[in-house]
């Protein structure tokens, strides 16, 4: 019965996740105003019909902002993911197959870069590269694919020394053989747990960096970079805060959810 | 011949940093259709000779002679072919499948590695030899988790059957089942035997079964042979005092 109930909510969630990713991608063509227009006569103005959640200090449409800002932020962070989980992938698994020296070496650099911590680093490396959206790219998947390396790792090294591993190979599998149709199979769903946790983090590290200018540029619309502008009107314009914020309070909370009940999905332990 | 280990040596390090030697000076020596008994406790070597002969574990010294060449270290497009001709039946049938792999898959493997066939055929082909071993076709698109154990080894067996090798390898083939489903198995491994003649070696722990079953029993002790028995009748035959109290414990229950 639990169990049951745990699918059905799996499924929503897995249905309002994939919902944000489609409406990011199609919601510029609901927006009722260009997000880069400005408009003078209407600066900071309140919530109207013509502008649903506001005009900020410039007197742009926050509503049509979130909209475009959803594409951005999400697509920045789908990119990062996938490619800090591929780079970190290869890694782990290379570590973890050959081990010894080559392993030593790997995880060596992975305790350097975890020693740090990763938001200033983050910063560190996008002050010194300059800011804008390739640096910030760059910067967090600097950080990231330990993560990713490390856990693979751990999970090649629980099984490559299982039966199954020497029945495959003396089927007369070659060692990527084994790596793609043995390993990687039953390593894959800790992995896309962990990937669908951390969809929520680096959207909050984006938003982050862009908060602090460092991300994506003005004017772009992006939601961190919204709040960064609406910081100084937090008293007297609380929209210009309010709507950007909750979109990504939203955004962030469904990944996270879906994430938890796809590990309850996925493993059967937890059940 | 068709194989011969010469001198087979191999020593693990353990935690503490010693070695201990699993495998000390191991020499044996397998006919064409034959069927040899390793005999032993747990813990003696039996599985980690078995694993060397498969070219899973590698030997520290000593040399492994098949049909006559030289095969210690073997590598590549060599050891594939090696593999085309010794098999093994791993001990826990369940651990030998991947998770995630449906039967119909981890049966079609060897067949289109070793480019035997191509995926149609062999898919055709896999379909036959699981019921060779009586099963029905149907299980080919189950998972391993929804077949039982006797099942699984069975179509551990129709894989190996398949290839065709000179030498399958049972490592304790029987000793994850239980006591009825053990007679079945040996008994399939007994039919396949007459119809394929292919050279067997029989790893276990009791010596009741490789009595019955085997040509000649090695037997044994903390990595080295003590005793190798050639006659049937190995209750009076056997002399050294490890093999009597093997029999002597596996007669207490029994």
């Amino acid at each position: 019965m639990m169990k049951k109930i745990k699918r059905i909510f799996f499924l929503f969630m897995l249905c309002l996740a994939f919902s944000i990713i489609i409406f990011s991608f199609i919601a510029p063509k609901f927006a009722p105003n260009d997000p880069l227009v400005t408009d003078f006569q209407n600066v900071l103005r309140e919530p109207t019909d013509k502008y649903p959640f506001g005009t900020d200090q410039v007197g742009r449409c926050i509503y049509s902002r979130i909209l475009y800002g959803a594409k951005t932020t999400l697509s920045i962070t789908f990119l990062l993911l996938g490619l800090v989980f591929l780079f970190g992938l290869i890694i782990g698994t290379i570590a973890g197959m050959i081990g010894g020296k080559v392993d030593t070496a790997i995880m060596r650099i992975t305790d350097i870069i975890l020693s740090f911590p990763d938001m200033v680093l983050a910063i560190a490396v996008v002050g010194m590269l300059g800011p804008g959206l390739v640096n910030t790219v760059l910067a967090l998947s600097l950080i990231w694919w330990t993560k990713y390396a490390r856990l693979s790792r751990v999970l090649v090294m629980s099984i490559k020394n299982r039966e199954y591993i020497d029945a495959g190979r003396m089927a007369g599998g070659s060692p990527l053989k084994l790596i793609t149709r043995y390993i990687f199979p039953n390593i894959i769903s800790p992995l896309v747990v962990q990937l669908a946790i951390d969809i929520g983090s680096m959207m909050l590290a984006i938003a982050g960096l862009s908060f602090l200018g460092l991300g994506v540029q003005p004017p772009a619309p992006e939601w961190g970079n919204m709040l960064n502008e609406g910081r100084a009107y937090m008293q007297t314009a609380p929209w210009l805060l309010i709507y950007p914020g909750m979109a990504i309070f939203i955004v962030v909370c469904v990944f996270n959810v879906l994430g938890d009940t796809l590990r309850d999905v996925l493993d059967p332990k937890h059940i | 011949m068709i194989l011969e280990l010469n001198n087979i040596n191999k020593s693990f390090i353990n935690n503490d940093k010693q070695s201990f030697a699993a495998v000390k000076n191991v020499n044996m020596h397998l006919g064409k259709g034959e069927c040899i008994g390793i005999v032993g406790e747990s813990g003696c070597g039996k599985s980690t000779l078995a694993r060397i002969i498969c070219h899973l574990t590698y030997v520290d010294n000593g040399n492994i002679f098949f049909k006559g060449r030289n095969s210690t270290r073997l590598k590549g497009k060599e050891l594939k072919d090696y593999y085309k001709n010794v098999q093994m039946v791993f001990q826990d049938p369940l651990s030998t499948f991947s998770p995630r792999m449906k039967i119909g898959d981890y049966l079609m493997e060897p067949f289109v590695n070793f480019k035997i066939m191509g995926k149609k055929e062999a898919r055709k082909y896999v379909g036959d030899l699981l019921e060779n071993v009586g099963l029905s076709k149907e299980y080919l698109n189950r998972y391993p988790n929804e077949l039982s154990g006797g099942q699984l080894q069975r179509v551990v067996i129709a894989r190996c059957i398949g290839i065709n090798p000179e030498i399958i390898i049972f490592d304790e083939a029987t000793s994850c089942l239980d006591v009825s489903i053990q007679n079945q198995i040996l008994k399939l491994i007994f039919e396949l035997r007459q119809k394929s003649n292919f050279s067997s070696i029989f790893i276990t722990h009791d010596l009741a079964i490789a009595e019955n079953i085997c040509d000649r029993i090695y037997v044994m002790k903390s990595g080295e042979i003590v005793e190798v028995l050639e006659e049937n009748n190995i209750v009076r035959e056997a002399q050294h005092p490890y093999t009597k109290l093997l029999l002597e414990s596996s007669l207490v229950f029994s």
